[in-house]
Formats: structure tokens, C-alpha cells, sequence
């Protein structure tokens, strides 16, 4: 069974946001106007933003260092251990995802989740025009389970996947073609799009995988390593 | 993560946290449980009015009390 | 047939069934009241959570503070009244009913702010069908189910021999349906002696049982917090503060509704000053131990210094909630004062002239002047000098002086007023605890790791549903004790019997040489039956 991971160098990283944009299409993530964005009500489940406490250099001679942020899928998530109705989960491949079928919107995983890679939906998402027309139709539907792009509903929490559905339809391939999954099949969206080739997925799993071996690199770090979530989004340390 | 999961004790207790319905399981029950113990005990105090004693009174007298336990 | 004293019935059971002005005008507002919280929650069901002010980060706010208030408030009753009861405290005996109906009704409402909270409400019963243990919210429902069951029947077991005596002493052109339903909550009860033991005896064990779930009730609602990896609520303490909390802010609701009750109903000669005075000693004491856990949750972070968790104690003692902070501390020493400073003042200082309301009052509003020109932000000479921007001095040892002659010269109408004292502390003491849950929830959101600082201000929808749980709780107060008297009557009768025998009680005496016969007993066979 492989165990999913990502692996983001800060050094290549341009903060692009090319990484946002294309998780915003591939997961059909709704777009709030201006003004509910600047109220906090916006949803980037792969967020660009200035790391906090990381500025270097003396005025005016600063640098400001910037994180991107999907979900750490973390080996010991502290949202799952908080929802009432297992409503979000981790799968035997490590992947936290979440159900919108079975979300209460009590909001407790996203209060408990130290990164907050966890996005609520305040009002029924809206798509302008054209934007509703650009759906992504792909979505994981089963009894009782609503995931992935699927458009959500109001009132449930959202978040990062690590695209599971490319998962579904590597898998899916596979198995028509009669042969056995390969995991180097299946890539989220954004590591697909980054420009700067910044980042990495694969199995960590296996011990030759890229991930594996950046992962070793002395420049690897996890964030907020000290509260014990163990993610299994790493990052590779900038200017070093 | 060097919690003894694998250990079977402890992987049955976390089932038992982690599956979804035995929390609503146990609030059922417990509601349950609570309603037949207040019922039943309810049903004893109805049930008290049938036992045959002429006087009766509005509130507990240190006469209601004297006669019991004879101490 | 049971029979009730004439002036115990014309107080207690006859001002049930007469219904005055004020009583509609009252019931009246609350429900306007409450039907504009109905609008505002329709709209936030059709509309989303949206509506409220929440917002990422600050995604819980108002409903959580209010829940925990609410529940909060449910500790006075339940576990006042147990606690007294268990340790045979005889001036409980007028309060009990008030104090356990604050529990049902608190839990109600604080119980409704969870369904306000949820954005899916319409998924609640997910609850139970996919109920996982693990998550705290799930403690919570057991042991809220638990607190909610037990403290009704704790509330319901007292009422089945008042119930039994307004059956039988209904008075004529009484409405059928309350006869009917006073038939129906009695139970058939008679009032013999079986009847009588094992209705005592099950309330002495439900008051054992609901003390242990009212702490765990409260501890649980801690830990919804203190279990999350959030700077600042990741805390040990969190238990035992907030039951401490709890039970303070409920006793000040309890004297609030004792008082409302006593002034609306006349029960003065039934709730005296005297359970005031020892609901007041408890009341200091619950105090005293709050101050002692806030300081120590707040000295921890001090001196830790931790780069998530002292962001959130700053925004606290300096930053955007220092306001909300030193409101709740000053006020809590406010009410301190109110409380214990009396106590202190000599009956000499009653005499004095000097120490008058009136003069307190011109004090105090030149210190509440003096304080007002201190915090008016000053508008000229923007400088970079710290120094230069401090107030003037001359303000604040006015501020200062007049302040504390106010405090002084009010003392003596405290302790002649210890009702208003009381209500006075409770006022504060209400507002406070709110405001602590406020500074425990909403600094903690506003400040997380790696989320911009947010900010946090209440939607009117919010506002709105707050004072339509407020008028509920109020309505549901109000509209049972038209139904139920207020004091238990059973009880406050036994009491009064226990008293008089007490009085008339004598001291055993040393075995006598003279042969048995020759002494009178201290309780005669003969006894008059009541």
C-alpha cells in the first residue's frame, strides 16, 4: 500500500501561485467576491502566503519568504480525532479527505487543525459566468460519500485531498488495462502545474521514490513539527 | 507514533473510539437507561400510594419520621 | 385530600392562578423578542453561516461563548441545591426549586447554541447515527444528556407532593386543564408514609448522582478546548477552571432569579436575608478560587512565552482584547469588593454622615469622568516620545481618590442592603463570566499559527440570537413558575416543622437515678399528627 507524500522545495519555489490556481479549477473550489474575501470568507485549499515571522534583511533591504500550503496530510491529524461523525478520515493510503455528505458544519476540525488548511462554506457556492461552465464533472459518489471536486454544498467543511480522485482514475486505468497500478501514475494538480517544478509527490513508501530521497536531504523540515501531527507535506528549506 | 497500536487491546479500544455510530449507540443507551431507572423508581413512588396507611400527610412530620426504624 | 396552611396557600399557590398585567406585557416582549431571534435564524438557515461574523480564522465565536455561558449557568442550580442538600444545609430549603429550574431551563438554551452553531442543522441527528467516541463533542453529548435528564427529574421529584397539594387545593374556576395537569404531575400521590420514604430517598440519591455529571458536564466542555493543539487552550487547568466558573456565574444567575421571584411572588418571609448571607459566603468562596485560576492560567503563559501562545496572552493584556480583558478583571474585583468589603466595614461608619449612596455617587461620577478623560485617545501633540503620551497624572489620581472614597462611603448601604449587594455582585458576575468566555474563545481563533491574525466582531444575526436565548431561558422561567410555586412548599414546611422542634427541643439529659416514666420525653407517641 503506498503511503502518499509531497515534497515541496522552498528554494525552487516562485510563489506563482500557479499551484492555487490549478487546485481552484481541478477542485472546482467556489470564488467569493472581494469584499467576502476580505472578511476571511475566501477558500484556497492550496494557499500562497508570506511566511509569518520569516521576513530577513534590514529596511529596506527585506525578503519575504513565502509558503505555499496544501493539506500535511498528517499521520496523526488532529482534525479526524475531533469529528463527531467521521465525516473526515484517513484512508489505509494516508490520505485525509473528507465527506461532504456527512458534515455537520460544526466547524470543530477546522478550529482543531493547526495549519488551517481546513475551509468552511459560509454561503451555497456561487460560479459566475463563464466559470460555471468550466466544472470539473469528476467526484467520488457513493452511499453516502461526497468527495473530492464534487460542488459542495453549504455549510460543510472543505479541504485539500491531494486530488484523490486522480487517484480513483489512475486506478481505474490500471485496471482496464489489465496491468497493476503504478505509483507514479498520479499526481495532484498542482505539482502537475508547478512552474518552478517546486514539488514533488510519490510514495514514500518506497525507499527509491523521489520523495523518499528529498526527504532524507538535511534541508527537509515538516511544519509545526512540534505540536505531533507528523504531516507527510515536506518541505525543503530555502537558502541553504 | 510509537503508540502499540498493533497491540490487540489497544487496537480494539480504538476501534471502539474510532467507529462511527457506537457514540450515538451509547447516548441512545444511556438515555434509555436513565429513562427506565427515573421510570421505575417513579412507578415505585405511584406504586407507594397503594400500601394501606390511613394517615397521610402534606409534608414529611417528625411524626412520619418516628415511626420508622423505631430508634 | 391534603391539606395546606391558609397563609402558606394565599402566598404560594394562589398567585399561580391569577395572572396581572405585567405578567402579559412580560410575556409579550419576550416573545417579540424571541420571534426576531426565529427571523434571524431562518435567514441564517436559508442563507448559511455566512450571515454571522465568523470567519476564517475566527471560526467559532458568539454561539460557542454563549453555549458555554449557558451551560455554565446550569451548574448553579443542580449542584447548589445537591450540594446543600447532601450536606443538610436547612436554609437551602426556599431556594432549591429556583436553583433546579435554572438547570433544566440553561440547559435548554445553552444546548440550543450548538444547533445554532452547526451549518448543517439539518444533519443533527448524524450525532447518533455516526456518533464517533473519540471526539469530545461526543463527551459532551453524554454527559450533557446525562446532567439534562437528571437534573429534570431532580427538578420533577420535589414538585410531586406540591404538585399533589395545588390537585387538591385548586381553587374554584380554576381552568380544567390545570387541574388535569396537576393530576397528571402528582402521580397519584397520597402522601403516606411509604410514598413519603421513597420519594426522600430517591432524591437523596439523585442528589448524590448529579453532582459528579454536573462536573463532568463542564470539565467535558473544557476539554472541547484544552484538547486541540491551539495556542492557549491547550491547557491542564482547563478542567477545574471552568466548573469553577461555572458554578460562580450560576450563583450569581440564581440570585438574580431568587430575587426576581421573591419581589414578584412576595416571598419575603420565605426567602430571607439569610440565604442571601449563606449563598453569599459561598459566593465569595467561588470567587476567590476563580481569581486563583485565572491568575494561574495566565501567569503559565506569562512566563512561558511560548511564539504561538504568548501572541494570544498580548492581544489579551495590550492588544485588541484588552478591553474585553480588563472589563472582565475589573469588574470581578468590583464585584469582590461588593461582596467581601462590607463584611469588613464597622457598624460605627452607619452613623456617619459622610459615608451616604448620595455621596458615593458624586464620587464615583467624578471618577467615572476622570477615567473617561483618561481612555478619550489623545487628539493633539502625536509625538514619538512614549512619556509625552501618558494621560496626565492629575487625572488619574483623581480617578484614583474620588474612586476609592466611593467605594468607602457605599460600604454602609452595602451591608444595610445586603439583597441589592447581592444583586449588584451578580450583575457583575454574569457579565464578567461572559466576558472570561469570550476572552477563551475569540483570542484563541483570531491568533492562530499560520493564519493571518483575524478579527472577530459579532453580525447582528449573532447579537440577535443571543438575546432570543436570553428571552427563552427568561420566558421558560417565567412561564413555569406561574405554574409551579416557586418554593417548594413540602419542603419549606418541613423545615419550619424541624425548626419548631428544634426550639422546643430539650437538651438529653444525664441517665437519671429516678425511675423511667418520671422525665417527658423530648417527642411523645402523642405527638400532634400535622
Amino acid at each position: 500500500m503506498p503511503k502518499w507524500s509531497m515534497v515541496i522545495d522552498l528554494e525552487k519555489c516562485v510563489a506563482c501561485q500557479a499551484c492555487s490556481i490549478a487546485c481552484r479549477f481541478e477542485n472546482n473550489t467556489p470564488v467569493v467576491s472581494p469584499e467576502l474575501a476580505w472578511e476571511g470568507r475566501e477558500m484556497r485549499w492550496n494557499d500562497v502566503f508570506p511566511a509569518p515571522h520569516e521576513e530577513s534583511g534590514d529596511y529596506p533591504n527585506t525578503k519575504t519568504h513565502y509558503l505555499t500550503r496544501p493539506c500535511m496530510h498528517c499521520e496523526n491529524p488532529p482534525c479526524i480525532k475531533v469529528c463527531p461523525v467521521q465525516a473526515t478520515f484517513i484512508d489505509e493510503e494516508g490520505l485525509v479527505r473528507q465527506n461532504y455528505a456527512r458534515c455537520i458544519g460544526c466547524r470543530y476540525c477546522t478550529v482543531a487543525c493547526p495549519y488551517g488548511v481546513r475551509y468552511f462554506n459560509w454561503f451555497a457556492p456561487e460560479f459566475e459566468s463563464p466559470l460555471e461552465q468550466h466544472l470539473n464533472p469528476d467526484k467520488i459518489e457513493g452511499r453516502g460519500d461526497l468527495e473530492g471536486p464534487a460542488v459542495r454544498p453549504k455549510g460543510v467543511v472543505e479541504k485539500c485531498t491531494y486530488c484523490v480522485h486522480r487517484l480513483r482514475k489512475a486506478h481505474a486505468r490500471a485496471e482496464a488495462e489489465g496491468r497493476d497500478f503504478r505509483p507514479d501514475e498520479y499526481m495532484p494538480a498542482c505539482v502537475q502545474t508547478c512552474t518552478g517544478k517546486a514539488r514533488f509527490f510519490g510514495d514514500m513508501n518506497d525507499p527509491d521514490s523521489t520523495v523518499s530521497r528529498l526527504a532524507e536531504s538535511d534541508r527537509a523540515f515538516r511544519l509545526l513539527e512540534e505540536v505531533g501531527t507528523h504531516p507527510k507535506t515536506i518541505y525543503l528549506q530555502e537558502g541553504k | 507514533m510509537n503508540f502499540p497500536l498493533d497491540n490487540p487491546f489497544y487496537h480494539f479500544v480504538y476501534q471502539l473510539i474510532n467507529t462511527a455510530g457506537i457514540g450515538g449507540l451509547i447516548v441512545i443507551v444511556e438515555t434509555i437507561l436513565i429513562l427506565i431507572a427515573v421510570a421505575l423508581s417513579l412507578r415505585g413512588i405511584t406504586n407507594g400510594a397503594k400500601v394501606d396507611e390511613p394517615e397521610v400527610y402534606a409534608y414529611p412530620t417528625p411524626a412520619l419520621h418516628h415511626h420508622n426504624g423505631q430508634d | 385530600m391534603l391539606r395546606i396552611s391558609k397563609h402558606d396557600r394565599e402566598i404560594l399557590l394562589d398567585p399561580l392562578f391569577h395572572a396581572g398585567r405585567k405578567f402579559y406585557l412580560m410575556i409579550s416582549v419576550l416573545i417579540l423578542i424571541m420571534l426576531w431571534g426565529l427571523i434571524m435564524y431562518v435567514r441564517q438557515f436559508v442563507l448559511g453561516l455566512g450571515t454571522t461574523g465568523m470567519e476564517r480564522p475566527a471560526y467559532w465565536g458568539m454561539y460557542m461563548v454563549n453555549f458555554i455561558f449557558f451551560i455554565g449557568i446550569s451548574h448553579a442550580g443542580t449542584l447548589i441545591s445537591a450540594i446543600l442538600r447532601v450536606s443538610n444545609a436547612e436554609w437551602r430549603r426556599p431556594i432549591t426549586r429556583i436553583a433546579e429550574a435554572i438547570t433544566a431551563f440553561a440547559l435548554i438554551v445553552g444546548t440550543l447554541q450548538i444547533i445554532f452553531d452547526l451549518g448543517r442543522p439539518d444533519r443533527i441527528l448524524y450525532l447518533f447515527r455516526f456518533g464517533r467516541l473519540q471526539s469530545p463533542l461526543l463527551w459532551d453529548a453524554v454527559s450533557v444528556t446525562a446532567y439534562f435528564l437528571g437534573s429534570l427529574t431532580y427538578l420533577y421529584l420535589p414538585i410531586i407532593p406540591d404538585a399533589a397539594l395545588l390537585r387538591d387545593n385548586i381553587p374554584e374556576g380554576a381552568p380544567a386543564w390545570r387541574q388535569r395537569l396537576y393530576k397528571l404531575m402528582a402521580l397519584g400521590w397520597r402522601g403516606n408514609r411509604t410514598q413519603w420514604l421513597r420519594l426522600e430517598k430517591m432524591i437523596a440519591v439523585m442528589a448524590v448522582l448529579i453532582i459528579p455529571v454536573a462536573v463532568s458536564v463542564h470539565t467535558v466542555i473544557s476539554w472541547i478546548l484544552a484538547t486541540t493543539v491551539q495556542p492557549g487552550w491547550h491547557s491542564t487547568v482547563f478542567g477545574p477552571y471552568f466548573v469553577v466558573g461555572a458554578i460562580f456565574s450560576g450563583i450569581g444567575a440564581l440570585f438574580i432569579a431568587m430575587t426576581a421571584a421573591r419581589r414578584s411572588f412576595h416571598l419575603e418571609e420565605y426567602i430571607t436575608e439569610r440565604q442571601y448571607r449563606n449563598l453569599g459566603y459561598i459566593f465569595i468562596t467561588m470567587a476567590a478560587i476563580w481569581f486563583y485560576f485565572t491568575y494561574a492560567e495566565h501567569m503559565t503563559q506569562a512566563a512561558g512565552q511560548l511564539t504561538a501562545e504568548f501572541p494570544v496572552l498580548a492581544s489579551k493584556l495590550w492588544g485588541e482584547f484588552s478591553f474585553t480583558f480588563w472589563t472582565m478583571v475589573v469588574i470581578m474585583i468590583m464585584a469582590f469588593i461588593v461582596l467581601v468589603f462590607p463584611l469588613l466595614t464597622p457598624d460605627s461608619w452607619q452613623r456617619s454622615r459622610v459615608f451616604r449612596p448620595r455621596f458615593a455617587l458624586a464620587n464615583g461620577v467624578v471618577s467615572v469622568l476622570a477615567i473617561l478623560a483618561l481612555l478619550v485617545p489623545q487628539t493633539q501633540g502625536v509625538t514619538a516620545d512614549l512619556l509625552s503620551g501618558l494621560p496626565s497624572p492629575t487625572l488619574r489620581i483623581v480617578a484614583g481618590v474620588f474612586g476609592t472614597v466611593a467605594i468607602l462611603s457605599i460600604l454602609p448601604w452595602l451591608k444595610s442592603h445586603i439583597i441589592d449587594a447581592m444583586i449588584i455582585a451578580s450583575g457583575f458576575v454574569l457579565v464578567g463570566m461572559w466576558l472570561e468566555r469570550w476572552n477563551i474563545v475569540v483570542p484563541t481563533m483570531t491568533h492562530p499559527r499560520l493564519m493571518p491574525v483575524g478579527l472577530y466582531t459579532p453580525s447582528l444575526t449573532e447579537w440577535s440570537l443571543f438575546a432570543a436565548s436570553t428571552a427563552l431561558f427568561i420566558f421558560l422561567f417565567v412561564l413555569f413558575f406561574k405554574l409551579i410555586p416557586a418554593v417548594s412548599v413540602w419542603e419549606v414546611r418541613e423545615g419550619r416543622v424541624i425548626d419548631e422542634t428544634r426550639d422546643s427541643a430539650q437538651m438529653p439529659l444525664p441517665e437519671s437515678s429516678r425511675p423511667p416514666g418520671g422525665l417527658q420525653p423530648a417527642f411523645g407517641d402523642n405527638e400532634p399528627t400535622y
